[in-house]
C-alpha cells in the first residue's frame, strides 16, 4: 500500500478541493483522509470521480458534525461518505454514477456557509488580540523600561524566535483576511443564485507564491532555532578562556571552584542573527571568610553600530541596575564607554558588550577598571583567547 | 394569504410526496415520478427541507431504520399542503385568460 501526503486547498476553497480530490483520483490517488494543511492519499489505478464538498453548519457551541441521518440520504443517492474535517464532509462518486448535485437551489447551500462564513470572520479576533497585545506593549515600552529593555534582549539574544513568530503572525494574519475574503464571496455568490464552481480554472499563484513562501521561511527559522538550541548547551568552564569572555582568574583571583546554591561554574555559547554571546557564571572558594562569583553576559554582535545600543539595554536588564538608573559612567580609555554601579561593570568596545556582575563577599569593590582593561585585551586579541597577564 | 406565505417548489413536493410516509432516498425517487422526472432534488436540498418543516411541525420523525429516517406529513403539513394546492389551483385559473388571449 503507498500513500501520499499534499498540501489540499483551504477549507474556504470548496469548488478547489473538490477539483483537487478529482485530480489527484485521475493521477491514481483516492482520497483517504483529510488532515488541518495536509491530505492522505493511497494508490490506486486512476480513475475518474466526483468529489464534492458539504459543509456542516452547526449552531452556536454545536459541534460542526452532519447527522446519521442526513449522511445516509447522501449515500442513498450515490454519494460515499470519505472523510471530514472541521466543518467538510467530503463525498465521492464515480464518473457516471446518477448521484444528485447537492443543492437544486444555491441560495439555500449559502444558509449552509453561514456558520464557516462567522467563524472566518471571528477568526480575526485571535490576530487582532494578538496584535493588541504587541502594540499594547509597544505602547508600554515608554512607560515600562525593563519591559522594553528585556524585549530588546530577547531580540537580540532569539532573534529567529522573534522572527518566527512575527513571520506567523503575519502568515496568520494573512489567512485569515483571505478565508474571510473567499467565504464571503462565495456565500454572496450563491445567495445570487449563482452555483458553486466545482471545475474552478482559477490556480491562486499569488496566493500559493505569499503562503508557501511564508511557510518556508518558517520552517527556516524553526531548523535555525532547533541548531542554535542544541548549540547552546551549558559546558564546564574550561581553565583557558574559550572566548571573549573572562576568568576570575584574569582579574587576579586565584581560588578552587565550588558550586554555589546548586550552579557550577559554566559557560553557554550561543549564536543568533544578530550577535554570537557567552553567559559564564564561575564561582571560587577564595578563602575561610571570603567568596568570589563572577557573572557575565558577553556579546559579539554583528554590528559594531548597534553596541551602545546593547549596552544601554544590558544596563536595563542588570540585576543591580535598577532599570539602568543605578550606573554611573567609568572613566576609562581601555573601552569605547563603560558604566557601573557596586557590582556591574557593561563596558562596550567595538562589537563587544559585557555586562560583568562581581558578587560575594570578605573583598573590597575595587575591580570595574581592571575588568574595563580585562575585557579590551581580551577582545583586542581578537578571536584567539590567550591567557591575560594576571593584575594582581 | 397572510400569515402562510407560498411554498417553495421544494417544499411543496416534499410534503406531496409525504402523503406516503417514507425516508429520504424514497421521498426523492417519489418526488422524480410525482413530477415526472422534472424535479430531481439534491440531497442537500431535501435535508434541509425536512429539517425545517420537522422544525415547523409539518412532518414529523416516525422511526429509524439504521441510519435512516422515516417521516410523516402531520395535519398541519396536510393542511399547508392543501392551502398550497388551492392557491395554486386559483392562480391557474386567473392565469387561464391567456390561452385566451393566444387564441
Amino acid at each position: 500500500m503507498k500513500y501520499k501526503y499534499k498540501f489540499h486547498p483551504s477549507d474556504y476553497e470548496l469548488g478547489e478541493n473538490e477539483q483537487f480530490y478529482s485530480d489527484m483520483e485521475a493521477k491514481g490517488w483516492k482520497l483517504v483522509k483529510r488532515g488541518g494543511n495536509l491530505s492522505k492519499f493511497i494508490s490506486v489505478e486512476p480513475s475518474r470521480a466526483r468529489y464534492r464538498i458539504e459543509v456542516s453548519s452547526p449552531g452556536f457551541l454545536e459541534q460542526a458534525v452532519l447527522s446519521e441521518g442526513q449522511l445516509a440520504v447522501y449515500e442513498d443517492c450515490g454519494w460515499s461518505y470519505v472523510t471530514d474535517r472541521g466543518f467538510l464532509y467530503v463525498f465521492r462518486a464515480p464518473a457516471g454514477a446518477e448521484a444528485p448535485e447537492f443543492y437544486n437551489d444555491p441560495a439555500q447551500q449559502a444558509e449552509t456557509l453561514k456558520q464557516m462564513k462567522r467563524n472566518a470572520v471571528w477568526g480575526w479576533a485571535a490576530p487582532a488580540v494578538i496584535w493588541g497585545l504587541y502594540f499594547l506593549m509597544l505602547i508600554s515600552l515608554r512607560g515600562s523600561v525593563k519591559i522594553a529593555a528585556d524585549f530588546q534582549r530577547g531580540l537580540v539574544e532569539g532573534t529567529s524566535l522573534y522572527l518566527f513568530a512575527g513571520v506567523g503572525l503575519a502568515d496568520g494574519t494573512y489567512l485569515t483576511v483571505r478565508n474571510g475574503w473567499l467565504i464571503s464571496r462565495t456565500y454572496r455568490r450563491l445567495k445570487k443564485g449563482v452555483p458553486l464552481d466545482h471545475n474552478p480554472q482559477k490556480r491562486h499563484l499569488a496566493h500559493k507564491i505569499i503562503h508557501r513562501s511564508l511557510l518556508a521561511v518558517l520552517a527556516l527559522l524553526a531548523a535555525l532555532m532547533a541548531a542554535q538550541w542544541i548549540a547552546a548547551r551549558p559546558a564546564d568552564l574550561p581553565e583557558e578562556a574559550g572566548g571573549p569572555y573572562l576568568l576570575a582568574r584574569d582579574l587576579g583571583w586565584e581560588g578552587k571552584r565550588k558550586t554555589f546554591m546548586n550552579h557550577g561554574s559554566v559557560v553557554t555559547h550561543a549564536r543568533s542573527l544578530l550577535a554570537e554571546f557567552w553567559k559564564t557564571e564561575e564561582y571560587l572558594d577564595v578563602g575561610p571568610d571570603a567568596a568570589f562569583h563572577l557573572c557575565q553576559d558577553v556579546y559579539r554582535l554583528r554590528n559594531a553600530g548597534m553596541s551602545f545600543w546593547m549596552a544601554d539595554t544590558l544596563r536595563k536588564t542588570s540585576t543591580f541596575g535598577r532599570g539602568g538608573g543605578n550606573f554611573t559612567i567609568l572613566e576609562t580609555d581601555a573601552v569605547d564607554a563603560a558604566w557601573y554601579n557596586d557590582l556591574e561593570v557593561v563596558a562596550v568596545k567595538g562589537p563587544y558588550v559585557a555586562c560583568v556582575t562581581i558578587t560575594g563577599w570578605g573583598r573590597e569593590h575595587t575591580e570595574q577598571l581592571a575588568v574595563c582593561e580585562a575585557l579590551a585585551a581580551r577582545w583586542d586579541a581578537k578571536g584567539s583567547f590567550p591567557p591575560l597577564a594576571n593584575p594582581g | 394569504m397572510p400569515g402562510h406565505p407560498p411554498m417553495t417548489e421544494a417544499m411543496f413536493y416534499t410534503l406531496l410526496s409525504l402523503l406516503k410516509p417514507g425516508h429520504g432516498y424514497g421521498m426523492m425517487q417519489r418526488i422524480k415520478e410525482l413530477s415526472g422526472g422534472r424535479l430531481e432534488m439534491g440531497p442537500g436540498t431535501l435535508y434541509g427541507v425536512l429539517s425545517r418543516m420537522n422544525g415547523e411541525g409539518l412532518i414529523v420523525l416516525t422511526g429509524e431504520e439504521g441510519r435512516r429516517k422515516n417521516y410523516a406529513i402531520t395535519e398541519a403539513g396536510r393542511d399547508a399542503l392543501l392551502r398550497e394546492y388551492s392557491r395554486l389551483k386559483r392562480m391557474v385559473a386567473d392565469g387561464s385568460i391567456l390561452e385566451d388571449a393566444e387564441r
